[in-house]
């Protein structure tokens, strides 16, 4: 059997650097998987249609399963392990608590990077804001409403 | 699952027409958010994959008074950032913003998806409505074509073998043009269109109300369509509707798939005809 | 708690009537209150680990192979291609696999042996060192199949000589005594419900209106798939982890599978990604067990999503033929019902729930003369298994609609027609079940979103082709009903055991898939305990090896019988320590009280000890010991249940009732068909909010999904079968821009004695009647009657041009 080719890649996840050597074919998703083990970010479809793997790309949400491990090569990932300041949950994890947004928690991890990329370019987004933002991460036991009433009580402070 | 294959990262477009004339069965990478789904799912297994974003030229986005330069990096979530295009093109930012989920449009590409030759295609109905033209380049050298001869059938396109999209232009439109752009879906969360429609208005030299009507279609033929301009005036609202109405009749050619009917398709794009000529017009 | 929408979030506190329980309390310390969910912080920081994150050293990765055809005979299978590629570990098929697995029917092999019975079907499967491996292993597999005409019309299905999916019917084992399987027919089940005298009931009638109705299968849409991780041990023994509702069920199904004993197998569920029903049964456990014995090693398998859609079971589309004899002045006088289950091609849960949904087929209201068959029927289709609702959405989205138009024909206000035969104190079921006033009061359900939606009364169908702008609205409401559908037998057990510091943990193997469970579980241990709720831990994990039995997490049922159980439990743990303590005090047990983690004498309240010096024993001063670790015992099993007589259906099924009722308001785009929900008002009589957050965040959840049946989910199939939306492109459901303009939510406390605190289950109900109520709104809007769902764009578009 051919071995297969690898591409040496260099990428920030959070605060650290992750230096692999990964097949071209393997997602970002997979990367940050299997080579960070950072099992945070889900894979809900594999094609970037229900936004559990949303990670931010240079601080922007993306869909980790739309891209390849080779074009994050010197690029800053941040995951949902990156969000929580030091011990204590962030802003909008202590609003996801405290507002009742969390009931299964596969879509959570995605929901919050979406929530934070969006806060990330603007602290207070209108509501057609945040729709916008999360309405490509799906999620079948809120209804959406305690993630919206979530990200408001952010956006409000 | 995704097969394995070759990765090429291009710094210059001589590189990559090289890359692609290498390899039997190779494609080109930008946003990769049709390429990945088409991968997964094993409708094709390319030898190589040709990563353009390398090269510096393809994140570039131009607007001047010339009129819009897209690089076939530039993604959807900036395009509908620049406020230039947002002030003058309309239908394009609608159509733009229609496209997939927020996460996505930070990753496909208004190039990408006038390649994908998808007959749902959005931008491309927007696109056409501007008289956009494509800049390709081969390994013949350059050329560039018309956006309304670059359809050829469904996911097919004009570019030969070992060709790939260098920019599209978008002649800047006449002042006072009004465009717009409307897309049915089966549900207000992302999807594909099963019917759309774009549309500019540009005023005559001198007029007040009369001008030509530029209409194009999406999802209702194996190829996005252009019905041929119409002369309209702003105090003929009803006129310019059943003639636009009338002139889609003929070209359209709905086909039944999972995602709607043929019949649903005719109708609905009557009703979109209906509703964005008289907000152009306006 | 301030939430977007909400017009109001009352609660009204009805009449009690008569206090049964003379120590109900009005106000609690810890019940009723929002406490924040136990499982949060883990959840939004991304370490609660489910099975999809699980990984267990030297394991490997299974894919399976499906069968194309809807119908086929498999007259060979050739693995040899698949065996000798590198990294490649075991390779199954049917024919090896001796096996048959059921949950009341036993019919159905781990992997297709003979036949094929569903396009989507597994035939072999493959276990290698990673996915891409196992994948390209089973593109090499190659089959042999002879195509048979497959049987895909429920009710070409349901008709004597039609082609048999399951040929062998008559010898397949079953839950006998239960079931009604028809032999030599597509038939695994026919439920019979017989009441009172029909000739009777039809000459009393004034009037009778016939209908008939179709909803389509759709799909649970959890957001983790089916994964599992199975290791097989030496002597017959297995591990297993698995994102499933029922650890036990797992267990039981396993272990009669594959004959082993109970001890020997071990199943554990961490966090789980959504259930919805779809994980309430056994699904791929015994596969992957194949696959580690063979190899070895243990085996993981997760399913794609398309696998979701196209392999795992899905919600049985129903026919349902309704005929109904009314007086004048709205009295109903018989009512007769024929439902036709399309169950695909295994009977799993739908035999059950063609049973439990009949029980409910009348709706909500009193009917003296019944007659109701209920038929579930095999095609070749992927299989129906357990949805929320279980068959109760399904066949209300007949009956509410039916009521409309009855109500409409008599020239009578719909909500008036219900008011006026709605179950109440003294009605008998259609099972010949008493009602009580504490039964629940569906009235005030009914009154409540009718109120809140502003109904007015006699309301005038609207014309579609008089639309405004192209835009017309309407109002519609639709009462609901449900008991759990569960054995007779059903229990539930919970250990609480203390730690050194006085902290307990509870041991439950009910599973908090999203429910909000174990929150509310730590809020009556507390409550019963006297124990600051920071001292109250559920251990998160279910484990068959450690935790006490629990039936399954299904039917809105654990509210009740693990909430009684704790209360159980922690009574236990009291009567334990007050033991040690009126020893150690030197008094009758008798004049003690429990507050705040302390013991006391109640007239000398000085007299005290911390529950630290006792749940570890007691130490008298100089050294003597006595008692020693508390571990309090809890059960709770559902007294006086019976099972319904096969002929007459007639017997005592329900541990409880809830009801509940929703209200709407919609507009219709007459040109494109979109149909805009304006308002929707859902009442349920919960009994008791026990956390008023996850009462409301968990019907929220509920309505959104039930809306997502009401206007837009429905499995397609071609001519041959072969279902067309295997995925997110084209199967669709509810993201953040579909939701309605308003919501209001109203739960009613009618106490229900025997249920915690006065509680009932309410988890499935705020989706059961959305379909209904937004079916008869648009008859309201537009003039034209709904006879299926989803109300599509393209679907309403046609109907009303029809």
């Amino acid at each position: 059997m051919k071995t297969e080719k690898l591409f040496k890649i260099k990428v920030k996840v959070n605060s650290e650097f992750y230096e692999r050597a990964v097949p071209a074919r393997m997602t970002l998703l997979q990367f940050v998987r299997d080579e960070c083990n950072l099992t945070g970010t889900k894979e809900g479809c594999g094609i970037g249609e229900c936004g559990t793997c949303t990670v931010l790309l240079d601080g922007k949400a993306i869909n980790a399963c739309m891209m390849f491990a080779v074009e994050a090569d010197g690029h800053k990932i941040e995951t949902i392990e990156g969000e929580q300041r030091g011990e204590k949950l962030s802003d909008l994890q202590q609003a996801f608590v405290d507002n009742g947004a969390v009931q299964c928690g596969f879509c959570t991890p995605g929901m919050i990077m979406s929530a934070r990329g969006l806060l990330k370019k603007k602290s207070k987004p209108t509501d057609k804001e945040i729709i916008e933002a999360i309405s490509g991460n799906l999620c079948r036991c809120t209804g959406y409403l305690p993630i919206i009433e979530a990200i408001r009580a952010v956006a409000r402070k | 699952m995704i097969n394995e294959f070759e990765y090429c990262r291009p710094k210059s477009f001589n590189q990559a027409v090289s890359y692609l004339a290498e390899f039997k069965n190779a494609r080109v990478l930008a946003g990769g958010t049709d390429l990945i789904v088409g991968l997964r799912a094993g409708l094709e297994s390319p030898e190589a994959v040709v990563d353009i974003k390398g090269i510096s030229e393809t994140g570039s986005l131009k607007v001047n008074s010339k009129g819009i330069q897209i690089g076939p990096a530039v993604t959807l979530n900036q395009f509908i950032e620049t406020r230039a295009v947002r002030k003058n093109y309309s239908a394009l930012i609608a159509a733009a913003e229609s496209i997939a989920t927020f996460q996505l449009r930070n990753r496909a590409t208004i190039v990408g998806n006038i390649c994908n030759a998808s007959p749902a295609a959005d931008m491309a109905p927007a696109l056409l409505v501007f008289n956009a033209e494509v800049e390709i380049a081969g390994p013949e050298g350059e050329r560039k074509l018309p956006l309304s001869e670059f359809f050829k059938d469904v996911k097919k396109t004009a570019l030969k073998k070992g060709e790939l999209v260098k920019s599209i232009h978008v002649p800047a439109p006449h002042i006072g043009t009004k465009s717009g752009f409307l897309k049915q879906q089966r549900i207000k969360g992302h999807d594909l269109a099963v019917a759309s429609v774009a549309a500019a208005f540009c005023l005559a030299k001198n007029a007040k109300n009369s001008g030509t009507l530029r209409i194009a279609l999406g999802a209702v033929a194996i190829t996005p369509l252009i019905i041929p301009e119409i002369p309209a005036s702003k105090k003929e609202i009803d006129k310019a509707v059943k003639t636009a109405v009338s002139s889609a009749r003929k070209i359209i050619a709905p086909i039944d798939d999972v995602r709607s009917s043929a019949d649903y398709r005719a109708e609905i794009i009557k009703t979109l005809i209906s509703r964005l000529i008289p907000e152009v017009l306006s | 708690m301030p939430m977007h929408g909400l017009s109001s979030n009352n609660r009204s506190h009805p009449c009690r009537g008569k206090k049964i329980k003379l120590t109900m309390k009005e106000e609690y310390k810890y019940i009723g209150k929002s406490y924040p969910r136990i499982d949060g912080p883990a959840k939004v920081t991304g370490s609660a680990e489910y099975v999809h994150d699980l990984k267990l050293p030297g394991m490997l990765y299974a894919r399976i192979l499906k069968s194309p055809h809807a119908s086929s005979k498999i007259k060979s299978i050739n693995i040899d291609m698949a065996k000798k590629l590198p990294g490649v570990k075991a390779v199954v098929t049917g024919k090896e696999l001796n096996y048959k697995v059921g949950l009341y029917m036993i019919d159905k092999d781990i992997l297709a042996r003979d036949y094929v019975r569903y396009q989507g079907e597994p035939v072999a499967a493959v276990a290698a060192i990673d996915e891409l491996t196992a994948e390209k292993a089973c593109k090499l597999i190659d089959v042999d199949y002879e195509i048979i005409e497959p049987v895909l019309d429920v009710m070409e299905a349901a008709k004597k000589g039609s082609k048999l999916v399951h040929p062998e019917l008559k010898k397949y084992s079953f839950m006998k005594g239960v079931f009604d399987p028809q032999p030599n027919t597509n038939i695994p089940h026919w439920q019979k419900i017989r009441k009172g005298d029909m000739k009777k009931g039809w000459e009393e009638a004034d009037l009778i209106v016939e209908n008939d109705f179709w909803n389509p299968p759709v799909q649970h849409v959890a957001m983790e798939t089916h994964t599992a991780i199975v290791r097989a041990l030496p002597q017959n023994k297995a591990e297993i982890w698995t994102s499933a509702q029922s650890p036990f069920t797992v267990r039981n199904l396993f272990c009669v599978c594959f004959g082993l004993r109970h001890q020997d197998v071990r199943v554990r569920i961490p966090s789980v990604g959504g259930g919805f029903g779809g994980k309430a049964g056994i699904h791929l456990e015994p596969l992957v067990y194949c696959l580690s014995k063979k190899s070895g090693r243990p085996v993981k398998l997760t399913m794609t999503r398309e696998e979701e859609f196209n392999t795992i079971p899905s919600r049985q589309g129903l026919r349902s033929f309704l005929k109904t004899g009314v007086k004048k002045d709205g009295t109903i006088t018989a009512y007769e019902a024929k439902l036709y289950w399309d169950a695909g091609a295994y009977a799993d849960y739908g035999v059950n729930i063609g049973r439990a949904a009949a029980t409910a087929s009348a709706g909500p209201y009193e009917v003296p003369n019944c007659h109701v068959d209920s038929f579930v029927v095999y095609t070749n289709k992927v299989f129906g298994t357990a949805y929320r609702g279980f068959g109760h959405l399904e066949v209300l989205w007949g009956v509410e609609r039916h009521m409309d138009i009855i109500a409409a024909k008599l020239k009578i206000d719909p909500l008036e027609f219900r008011l006026k035969n709605a179950l109440r104190d003294g009605s008998k079921t259609i099972t010949g079940e008493r009602i009580y006033s504490h039964t629940g009061r569906v009235d005030k359900c009914l009154k409540s979103v009718a109120k809140e939606i502003g109904w007015e009364k006699n309301p005038k169908p609207g014309n579609w082709k008089k639309a405004v702008n192209g835009k017309i609205r309407g109002k519609g409401i639709a009462a609901l009903q449900k008991a759990p559908a569960m054995p007779t037998f059903t229990s539930c057990s919970v250990v609480i055991k203390f730690n050194e510091d006085a902290s307990c943990d509870l041991l439950v193997s009910g599973v908090d898939y999203g429910q909000g469970t174990y929150t509310m579980l730590t809020q009556v241990a507390a409550e019963e305990l006297k124990l600051p709720i920071e001292k109250v831990n559920v251990v998160w994990d279910c484990d068959t090896s450690t935790n006490p039995y629990d039936w399954q997490t299904v039917a809105s049922r654990f509210a009740v019988m693990g909430g009684n159980a704790t209360i159980d439990a922690a009574h236990d743990a009291l009567r334990q320590i007050k033991e040690v303590a009126a020893q150690a005090l030197r008094c009758p047990v008798g004049d003690l009280v429990c507050e705040d983690g302390k013991v006391f004498i109640k007239h000398n309240p000085d007299e005290t000890i911390p529950y630290e010096k006792i749940v570890m024993g007691y130490v008298y001063p100089n050294g003597n010991s006595i008692g020693g670790p508390v571990i309090g015992r809890g059960r709770f099993i559902a007294q006086g249940l019976t099972n319904l007589d096969l002929k007459t259906g007639q017997g005592l099924p329900a541990l409880d009732w809830t009801f509940g009722a929703h209200g709407v308001e919609i507009e219709v785009d007459v040109d494109t068909g979109e149909i805009k929900i304006i308002k929707i008002a859902t009442s349920l009589d919960a009994g008791k909010v026990l956390n008023e957050q996850q009462c409301v965040t968990q019907t929220i959840g509920g309505v959104v999904q039930g809306l997502g049946s009401a206007v837009l989910e429905e499995f397609k199939f071609d001519k041959k079968g072969r279902l067309q939306n295997a995925g997110f492109v084209d199967y669709k459901i509810p993201t953040a821009k579909d939701l309605p303009g308003k919501f209001a939510l109203i739960f009613l406390e009618t106490e229900l004695p025997h249920g915690p605190y006065g509680a009932r289950g309410i988890a499935e109900h705020p989706m059961i009647s959305v379909p209904g109520a937004v079916g008869n709104a648009f008859y309201y809007a537009t003039g034209i009657e709904a006879f299926e769902f989803p109300l599509t764009p393209e679907r309403v578009f046609f109907m009303l041009r029809q």
